[in-house]
């Protein structure tokens, strides 16, 4: 019997880590994982571990919900994918810190009542920080103190949410007002972001989580922080926050109209984005928020049929994101280059990370026989089942656009392309197991996708079957589908030549604008107001001081001639600008 | 470049990213490109054959995944390269200083 929330063994572990020595922490890096993948499926199916909080609040650690299987099992077997890719590398925070934010994720995933979400959804907002940090250069210095800033405020904004709507409840009478049953506000008909009152709390929390679900315009941190952490850190990076995103919209979300219009929007701005850029773990970061756009659609759908295909391409997704983050990390390891413009002509020496990074593209593009075509289907056939004619279309076209931008993109740009010189081998053994271990979870859940079908949130009845996804029709099309955008880009490859350009995106106006607002406008208001409080209260105080002056020998008339010209000036001055605000006013 | 007689033509012009690929491997290029054009018309072909179930009318038509995967890709690019990065493209040095 598990007693307690099984991710806790990997927050507590990660903190035993840096206690062990060298070799302890790599084995312990090995088997917490596992210990805690063992440990999700010994929870009992009818688990309901409480505790007290702040003595009025019963507090929920652990239940069954119905995607926890789901994320619970993936965030786990992730976390030991990332250990096995991290082994070699002497960072001494960055596993720790990973391993807390992994812990954390699984935690979330387990919690039954708003609070216990949001703790550990914050507790993984300081873990990934500090997993951008130990990227150990000037720019994942400030990236990370980018990251950390727009994740708190995100953070603060989704507990003002949920503070108006518990405290609204506890005004009804509700005994525990936290729990997530009242939470379910797609559920209840909760449609748009809105500023009525009953709907504030809602858009709230869901404006918090859109920042963690790297919604553009607030998802640009994703980019921004992702590509300049360590190569395992990216590893680890691209799996937890956005998928536990995707977990707590289909728990709270499932429904919600506006999730299809924003699904719609990350699907196309990964696409438009990626095809853009130069640095190929930006590339990799812009088609998250692609392939994250499709969950969030069908969470948006809210049909049975769109919510396990979510769950199932969030499975799937962080198999094959890991895989090409490592795989691009490999190459950036051995290389010590992330520009598409200096790599190329890698397959000579790099075979085991090529042909890894290939399966995972063909995965991410929904190859047949790959994980990616088993899960997304499932959300495009549910957005064409409900006759959602626009999603469809947009979805459709966004998976095409997947395999042009990362499915071939990224192979072709590294590993083939012009000779780049570069003659590095293969990265170390551990790099290339994990690699492999993931590429063949790839291949394997394209092919036997039963078990992944059987943990989704809604599973099939006795005896019928949840999504046959193999047909003639739907390979057929897929193919065509795919192997006609691959020739777009072969046709459009002059257009395609990589330049030495990053494209702005919303972090622009915290980088750039809100700087230069500061420098033009603001300090110059500020040094302004600083002049006026010294004339204010330094020159009066020096002329009360000369009105007042205790030496004065002459009579109460004669101090006019005691004024400074300074003081006179700056007192003529001030009348004279009030005359002339007055004066104008009128 | 003393294999192409024009250096502005179509042809030339899809040639060109190929360069280094084509002196390093020309027979697994062209091997490519010849699979790649049979594989392209039958799969195109397959669907006078295969029968789509059809949701919104004109998804069950012939070839209809072939040419909407082509075009929306090409229409995909062309909005990167001539609307986005018109107005938001910048140097990669931008943030440095």
């Amino acid at each position: 019997m598990i007693e307690f929330p099984p991710g806790l063994i990997l927050v507590l572990g990660a903190l035993l880590m840096p206690l062990v020595g060298r070799v302890g922490s790599r084995a312990l890096s090995l088997v917490l994982p596992l210990l805690t993948l063992a440990a999700v499926w010994m929870v009992p199916q009818d688990a309901h571990v409480t505790a007290q909080f702040l003595g009025a609040y019963e507090l929920v650690l652990v239940q069954w919900n119905a995607p926890t299987a789901v994320f619970a099992t993936i965030f786990s077997l992730m976390a030991f994918g990332g250990a096995l890719y991290a082994l070699n590398q002497d960072r001494r925070v960055e596993l720790p810190a990973a391993f807390v934010y992994a812990g954390s994720a699984v935690c979330v995933t387990f919690a039954g009542d708003i609070l216990t979400l949001f703790l550990f959804w914050e507790l993984m907002a300081v873990g990934s920080s500090i997993v951008v940090w130990s990227g150990g250069t000037e720019a994942s210095g400030r990236a990370g103190l980018r990251y950390a800033a727009v994740h708190f405020v995100g953070g603060a904004i989704m507990m003002a949410g949920i503070l108006y709507h518990s405290l609204g409840l506890t005004a009804l009478g509700f005994d525990n007002p936290l729990l997530l049953e009242y939470y379910r506000f797609g559920a209840s008909g909760f449609d748009w972001i809105g500023l009525a009152p009953a709907q504030l709390g809602p858009s709230l929390i869901l404006l918090g989580i859109l920042v963690n679900a790297a919604t553009p315009p607030l998802g640009s941190w994703l980019a921004d922080a992702y590509p300049e952490a360590s190569e395992s850190g990216t590893v680890f990076l691209s799996a937890f926050t956005t998928k536990t995103s995707v977990y707590v919209l289909m728990i709270l979300f499932a429904g919600t109209q506006m999730l299809i219009w924003a699904g719609m929007l990350m699907a196309v701005y990964g696409i438009v984005y990626a095809i853009l850029e130069n640095d190929m773990r930006r590339i990799l970061a812009y088609s998250i928020v692609n392939q994250v756009g499709f969950m969030v659609c069908g969470i948006g759908i809210g049909t049975e049929m769109a919510l396990n295909g979510a769950a199932a391409h969030a499975f799937a997704h962080i198999i094959y994101k890991a895989l090409l983050l490592m795989s691009a990390g490999s190459v950036l390891y051995m290389t010590g280059k992330r520009k598409c413009t200096d790599l190329g002509g890698l397959y000579h020496t790099m075979p085991v990370t090529m042909w890894c990074g290939i399966i995972g593209a063909l995965a991410i593009s929904s190859f047949p026989w790959t994980s990616g075509f088993v899960s997304k289907s499932m959300i495009s056939q549910s957005a064409a089942d409900g006759h959602l004619m626009l999603p469809w279309f947009v979805l459709t076209a966004a998976s095409a656009g997947v395999f042009l931008h990362a499915g071939i993109k990224f192979p072709w740009f590294v590993f083939f392309q012009k000779d780049s010189g570069l003659r590095p081998p293969d990265p170390p053994w551990n790099m290339k197991a994990a690699m492999i271990f993931f590429a063949a979870l790839c291949i394997a859940l394209g092919v036997f996708y039963q078990p992944l079908y059987a943990i989704l949130p809604f599973p099939a009845a006795a005896g019928e079957v949840l999504y046959e996804p193999y047909s003639v029709s739907h390979v057929v099309s897929q193919l065509q589908l795919l192997l006609w955008s691959g020739l777009a880009f072969f046709l459009l490859l002059p257009l395609l030549k990589r330049t030495l350009t990053i494209t702005l995106d919303a972090d622009w106006v915290y980088r750039t604008f809100f700087p230069g607002l500061w420098r033009v406008f603001l300090r110059p208001i500020a040094v302004f107001l600083g002049l006026v409080r010294d004339v204010l209260f330094e020159e009066t105080k020096r002329f009360a001081r000369a009105l007042t002056r205790a030496d004065a020998e002459v009579s109460r008339i004669s101090i006019f001639r005691e004024w400074s010209l300074g003081g006179a000036m700056v007192l003529i001055t001030f009348v004279l600008f009030v005359y002339l605000v007055v004066g104008f006013n009128n | 470049m003393t294999t192409q007689n024009n250096d502005h033509g179509v042809v030339a012009r899809l040639r060109e990213p190929w360069r280094s690929m084509l002196d390093e491997r020309p027979g697994a290029v062209r091997a490519f490109w010849i699979g790649s054009v049979v594989v392209l018309l039958l799969l195109a072909f397959a669907d006078l054959f295969v029968h789509h179930h059809e949701h919104f009318g004109i998804d069950g038509a012939p070839g209809f995944y072939s040419l909407y995967g082509l075009l929306a890709c090409v229409a995909m690019v062309l909005f990167s390269k001539f609307v986005v990065a018109l107005f938001l493209k910048r140097k990669d040095t931008y943030y440095d200083d």
